[in-house]
């Protein structure tokens, strides 16, 4: 559940299709994850999850797994 | 007779460019080296920036100068009080104008090279000559404009100059029209500026109809004026060909901060620097020259700048070659087009809150 | 006087002074109402998710700006200041001088001002950008679709000339005066009077540098490295190296030798990082920054200027100043060795904003800067976020500067 809305805030981001490879997303390794797509990415994040994250966690935001486990310590659950 | 004197002797279009390449290597070489010996600045510069002029194998080698620079700085080679004359490019309001300083010596080479490059389509006849201006535009013979420079330049080239324009720049159609009803029939030189020969001169010959087919006119000044009506060269010629007959038309292409850097229309209607001066078209982004077809910022090349720093410019128009030796157009060297000017910097500091509307102001 | 030229609400009936001002009379407005919350969350919802305003890194830098998250924090730190015996009231109507130039900047400073309470007239000037253009049509379409949210009782974006009639007209029915420009446009518009319990808060041109201390950034791996190198880069050329806090003075504090070795390295990299062309310098920035290269080299205590790569020119200056003033950004940058980072403090002065640096404590920084008196920077961030917009700026806080303390004391509690 939480992998599908995630996967919903990198393809409203960044434009992407549903069966892209999205552990495989990286910052600057994709065209469209720039710096200006980033800040993008962080809002659609903050909304559909409703959380709020620091600038550490911003910063630290730069794939499809790490935005898990920076969501994890939000008590957001990936396991399932 | 040494090098300029045998260069101004020539045919101005008679070189060809693989000859042409080596006369510019070896006197802009030495004009840098003098240069770095004789003006404060450049020696700064050449220190800053590195340059080893003694070390180019090919004139595109060697260091160039901004020309812009000449807003701000007045670099000089020769002593102050051996400076004869200034030339000031007529910049519009809220720019500051170029200068240059010329003693005698530059003076006198600018006045023959514009000679070598005249007679060339004129021959040593003085014709009646109209000037598409007004007398006002000489008075102020201390410091010319580039405008006054300009039209005094061409007035040795004529007899018996006639004014078109008044004081207020509105023509003078009466006495335009007695004077050609006095030479009807003769070969006038008719010189301008491109825009007022469209502007004035254009509409009197269109109620007056003078035959003018053995005249010829001369103009420069540029073409954003005109662009901004949609009129090119060939909309200028033929407009002034069917309105008095006119076929020898020549536009020419210069700079008051390269004194003597006459770029005159062939009859293929590009423009071709005479044999003391060159142009090369760069890379606007990493300054590198570009072959012939590729659009890029001009620089020019002159071997007559001695008394400042001018024999290498960058301008900030953007140019093309178009042929180079073209045996269609009956002169050796480079052919060349000026497109306009470059975009100009959209400068975003975080300042002018009062800045114009256009944000910038045009240049003649 | 010029005509008045109505963005926000849009009108095209030319409309008078006292017209414009009508609707904007909302003394009640409170500090962080929903309405204006929600406003904000609607822009940046809108921007991040138009399609013509992808591809502009100011309106998304904006967008990440006003999103909920970030107007959250802003509420937290507000509602920190505030306690009941120590309240933050609206000053009243906030007049926006922006620069003509900096497309934007006027957003940041009218939400501040809106969300403590305030309404809101600004003034754009010169070329209307882009950007700019996309705010208000964003702004026209909330105002459509969300009649509830009353935007045009609280703000108005309005375009005129120069016209110190116009500008005095304004001035004399604000409470807060907020003037951006260069030093000459600040002279000219504080002559135009204000009431008299109003107030002027002035942004002035500033320039902004950068120090690195040399031995921390020889210890960093390749990838930190180069991480430091890309932050760097977009400090620098994300708006043409032309913001005001966009560094274009780099000092390294070490041995000469090592800080020499350490630099060379540094913008061999940046030049690597420059060849995949994430930036472009256009015509008019490359012919400025020549002709701003040769005026350097003679006019100032400029040793060699290199050229890394046709982004990259870096001068070498005697000593860390000269740097100020008229400027020409795209990837021009005067580099300057010191040996003490200490012998920076005497160097700085008040038309310096942003000191971003690598290396360095934050007691070091503190005491070089005590020590430099009223001569020294506005702020100091680490290199990679010079251009993040803030709520402390050339030494105003932001979230206050619109509101007057109002301490309340009814003598109660001494009594019981």
């Amino acid at each position: 559940m939480n992998e599908k809305k995630l996967k919903e805030a990198f393809m409203r981001a960044f434009d992407l299709s549903p069966d892209r490879d999205f552990e495989a997303l990286g910052y600057r390794k994709i065209e469209a994850w720039t710096s200006v797509g980033h800040m993008r990415l962080i809002s659609e994040i903050e909304e559909i999850f409703d959380v709020m994250l620091d600038t550490e966690e911003i910063l630290d935001l730069s794939s499809f797994s790490k935005a898990k486990e920076i969501l994890a310590h939000h008590e957001i659950d990936f396991q399932h | 007779m040494d090098l300029m004197s045998r260069l101004i002797a020539m045919p101005p279009f008679s070189m060809p460019q693989h000859q042409k390449d080596g006369v510019m290597l070896e006197g802009l070489r030495e004009l840098c080296l003098y240069h770095l010996d004789h003006c404060e600045e450049y020696r700064r510069l050449g220190k800053v920036f590195d340059w080893n002029p003694a070390e180019a194998r090919c004139a595109e080698d060697l260091p160039w100068l901004p020309v812009g620079i000449f807003k701000t700085h007045r670099l000089l080679s020769v002593s102050e009080h051996e400076v004869y004359t200034e030339v000031v490019s007529s910049g519009t309001s809220g720019r500051r104008p170029s200068r240059v300083a010329l003693d005698r010596g530059t003076a006198d080479l600018q006045a023959r090279a514009l000679s070598s490059i005249m007679t060339g389509v004129l021959g040593k006849q003085r014709r009646p000559m109209i000037v598409i201006d007004s007398e006002s535009v000489l008075h102020d013979p201390k410091s010319f404009s580039a405008r006054g420079a300009g039209v005094l330049g061409m007035m040795r080239f004529g007899r018996r100059p006639f004014f078109a324009l008044d004081h207020q720049m509105q023509l003078r159609e009466k006495e335009l029209s007695g004077f050609l009803k006095e030479h009807a029939g003769e070969s006038l030189l008719i010189f301008g500026f491109t825009f007022m020969v469209w502007e004035f001169f254009l509409q009197a010959v269109r109620r007056l109809g003078p035959d003018l087919s053995s005249s010829i006119l001369i103009h420069s000044g540029g073409w954003k004026k005109l662009q901004a009506r949609a009129v090119d060269n060939a909309d200028f010629k033929a407009a002034l060909s069917s309105a008095a007959g006119i076929r020898r038309i020549y536009n020419f292409y210069g700079m008051a901060e390269q004194v003597g850097s006459v770029f005159l229309e062939g009859e293929d209607g590009l423009l071709y620097p005479p044999v003391f001066a060159d142009v090369v078209i760069r890379d606007p982004i990493s300054w590198r020259p570009l072959p012939p077809g590729k659009e890029g910022v001009l620089q020019v090349l002159s071997l007559i700048p001695r008394s400042y720093p001018g024999h290498s410019l960058m301008t900030e128009d953007i140019g093309v070659i178009e042929s180079i030796d073209s045996p269609a157009a009956g002169r050796l060297g480079k052919g060349f087009r000026i497109i306009g000017r470059a975009p100009e910097s959209e400068i975003r500091g975080c300042s002018d809150t009062f800045s114009p509307p256009s944000g910038r102001m045009s240049d003649e | 006087m010029s005509e008045i030229r109505s963005f926000f609400p849009e009108r095209d009936d030319n409309p008078g002074v006292a017209e414009l001002l009508a609707p904007l009379c909302h003394p009640t407005l409170q500090a962080f109402e929903p309405r204006v919350l929600q406003l904000f969350r609607e822009i940046s919802r809108r921007i991040s998710r138009s399609e013509d305003c992808r591809n502009s890194p100011e309106l998304q830098a904006l967008a990440f700006w006003l999103r909920p998250a970030s107007i959250q924090r802003w509420q937290e730190e507000y509602d920190s200041l505030v306690q009941a015996s120590r309240l933050l009231l609206p000053r009243g109507r906030v007049f926006h001088l922006p620069p003509g130039n900096v497309p934007l900047q006027f957003a940041y400073c009218w939400a501040y001002a809106l969300v403590q309470g305030n309404t809101n007239i600004i003034r754009l000037s010169g070329r209307m950008s882009t950007d700019t253009e996309a705010f208000c049509r964003i702004l026209r379409e909330i105002a459509d679709e969300l009649p509830e949210l009353r935007v045009d009782e609280h703000s108005l974006i309005i375009g005129f000339e120069h016209d110190e009639n116009l500008v005095g007209a304004f001035s004399e029915a604000s409470d807060v005066r907020v003037i951006w420009g260069g030093d000459e446009t600040i002279r000219r518009i504080r002559r135009v009077p204000l009431p008299p319990r109003a107030i002027d808060l002035v942004f002035p041109d500033r320039s902004s540098l950068c120090m690195i201390r040399t031995k921390a950034c020889m210890s960093l791996d390749r990838s930190a490295f180069q991480r430091l190198v890309t932050d760097f880069f977009n400090d620098a050329y994300s708006f043409d190296q032309l913001a005001c806090a966009s560094p274009r003075l780099v000092v390294w504090c070490g041995k000469e030798e090592e800080s020499r070795r350490c630099a060379e390295d540094f913008f061999r990299m940046l030049a690597d990082h420059l060849s995949e062309g994430e930036y472009r310098l256009s015509t008019g920035s490359s012919i400025e920054r020549r002709l701003f290269a040769t005026r350097s080299a003679i006019d100032l205590p400029v040793s060699r200027i290199r050229e890394y790569s046709p982004e990259l020119l870096v001068a070498e200056i005697d000593s860390p100043e000269g740097f100020r003033g008229y400027f020409c950004g795209g990837g021009f940058f005067f580099q300057a060795f010191l040996d003490q980072y200490s012998q920076l403090g005497p160097a700085l002065s008040r038309r310096d904003q942003t000191l971003s640096v690598f290396g360095f404590s934050q007691d070091e920084i503190g005491a070089m800067l005590s020590l430099s008196g009223s001569e020294s920077v506005h702020r100091v961030v680490p290199i990679g976020r010079a251009l993040e917009f803030g709520r402390f700026w050339d030494g105003y806080d932001l979230l206050t500067a619109f509101s007057r303390w109002v301490p309340v004391d009814t003598g109660d509690r001494a009594r019981s």
